[in-house]
């Protein structure tokens, strides 16, 4: 699959409302690649733990496809009315695990396989695709519009 | 000037230049300076300009000195430059070396092993009548000490001097005294923390800069009794490096600790990461603008 265009699996997020984000990344840009999240997830309505939690998902995604999916991949972060989607694709071999990867919880001192079991903690809803051709990876936050 | 050295490494007669941009490491390494010395049984005379003299005392014992009975008995002496070398108005590097001098006396009078001195340098930087002789004083001060039992370190704010004093200083002086940098680029900074002592990291930090953290920590875990983890300033840690930390503790034995300060998305990944589960570990969750 090439860069441009979007893994077959996945869900086109549609056109940018204001506050969206549809960045590439690789080896090297994970500082930038973080920075432009959290001010993009302010911008959308996320603040304090949510954001963290944002943050820490957008990042273990990235991570993840540049250490074990090709080395690069695109990040997407939209809002639809209470929801902020953050989908993170990338042009891999896939999971090992394919679609049930990081469902299981790691072994205490375990250095592998933590980040998308992390992300399965903390997104209110997660979807895994997962294939020969690469991972593409949605997680959901809902924003509390309470106060 | 010479390679900086450790806080640890100065002894009777070094007149040390530390050149500094960040509170916290500047009064990191002038606590360890005052508890060695207070351990040695030497006389402690501390200068402070930019913190008031109980507000210096103060941060001595949040960094787990117990200054105030040293205070009382004396071996310890905070003075604000106001009180000290500026009483009078003016400065001149010999009222200064003549002060200098009483303290040395005093302290031989009274039979302690040395004298420790320390001076925070940033009154220099207000108008002040005979700011030029500064550089002699500290030329002097070489003189002065050398052959006796003195142990000196002068503090300049990089913020508060222009670069050309600022090199002037640090060439008077013989050696100058730095933290200990594991790692420095402009994300993230790992360095050595003296008191209490430990690793203190600030910036971000994820997986491509572990190796870092997994060598500052095995060394604090080799020397150091407690493990004290400073994250107060880390922005954002990942799940590899959160897991770095863990397993650093899960290695303390004999009733060793390891205490986190840490802001609350630190404290999350290390909790997801398993830090629950490990006994030696204590967290202290402080506010993420403070």
């Amino acid at each position: 699959m090439t860069p441009d265009q979007s893994p077959e699996q996945g869900v086109r997020v549609p056109a940018m409302d204001s506050g969206g984000l549809d960045q590439s990344f690789e080896k090297g840009g994970l500082v930038s690649l973080r920075a432009a999240v959290a001010a993009h997830g302010s911008r959308l309505g996320l603040a304090g733990d949510r954001l963290d939690d944002l943050l820490l998902m957008a990042h273990e995604l990235a991570s993840n496809a540049i250490q074990h999916g090709g080395g690069r991949g695109q990040l997407r972060l939209s809002r639809q009315e209470d929801v902020i989607a953050c989908q993170v694709d990338d042009w891999g071999d896939g999971l090992p695990d394919g679609a049930d990867a990081g469902l299981h919880t790691p072994t205490p001192g375990a250095l592998r396989g933590r980040g998308l079991w992390l992300v399965r903690q903390l997104a209110d809803e997660i979807e895994v695709r997962s294939g020969a051709t690469g991972t593409s990876v949605t997680v959901r936050v809902v924003v509390d519009t309470s106060a | 000037m010479a390679t900086p050295v450790s806080v640890d490494e100065l002894g009777p007669g070094d007149h040390a230049c530390l050149t500094f941009s960040d509170q916290e490491e500047r009064l990191d390494i002038v606590t360890a300076f005052v508890q060695v010395g207070l351990g040695q049984g030497q006389r402690l005379v501390c200068f402070t300009e930019a913190l008031p003299p109980d507000r210096l005392a103060a941060e001595f014992v949040e960094r787990g000195v117990p200054v105030d009975e040293y205070r009382q008995s004396g071996q310890l002496c905070v003075r604000s430059s106001d009180d000290s070398w500026l009483a009078g108005g003016c400065f001149t590097a010999d009222k200064m070396l003549e002060l200098l001098g009483r303290e040395v006396e005093l302290a031989r009078r009274d039979g302690y092993a040395g004298l420790r001195v320390t001076a925070d340098m940033g009154w220099a930087t207000r108008p002040v009548t005979g700011v030029e002789q500064l550089v002699v004083f500290e030329s002097a001060v070489n003189q002065l000490f050398a052959d006796q039992r003195v142990t000196t370190i002068c503090q300049y704010d990089r913020h508060q001097f222009d670069p050309v004093t600022l090199a002037t200083a640090a060439d008077v002086h013989p050696c100058a005294v730095a933290a200990t940098v594991y790692h420095e680029d402009p994300v993230l900074r790992v360095c050595r923390q003296h008191s209490p002592a430990g690793v203190r990291v600030a910036g971000e930090i994820d997986y491509t800069r572990a190796d870092v953290l997994r060598h500052a920590f095995a060394e604090a875990v080799r020397i150091d009794g407690n493990v004290h983890a400073n994250l107060a300033d880390l922005r954002f840690m990942d799940v590899a490096s959160a897991g770095v930390i863990i397993q650093a503790a899960l290695g303390l034995g004999g009733g060793r600790r390891m205490t986190v300060i840490c802001q609350p998305l630190v404290h999350k990944v290390m909790k997801l990461v398993g830090m629950d589960g490990v006994p030696q570990m204590t967290v202290l969750v402080v506010d993420s603008d403070a």
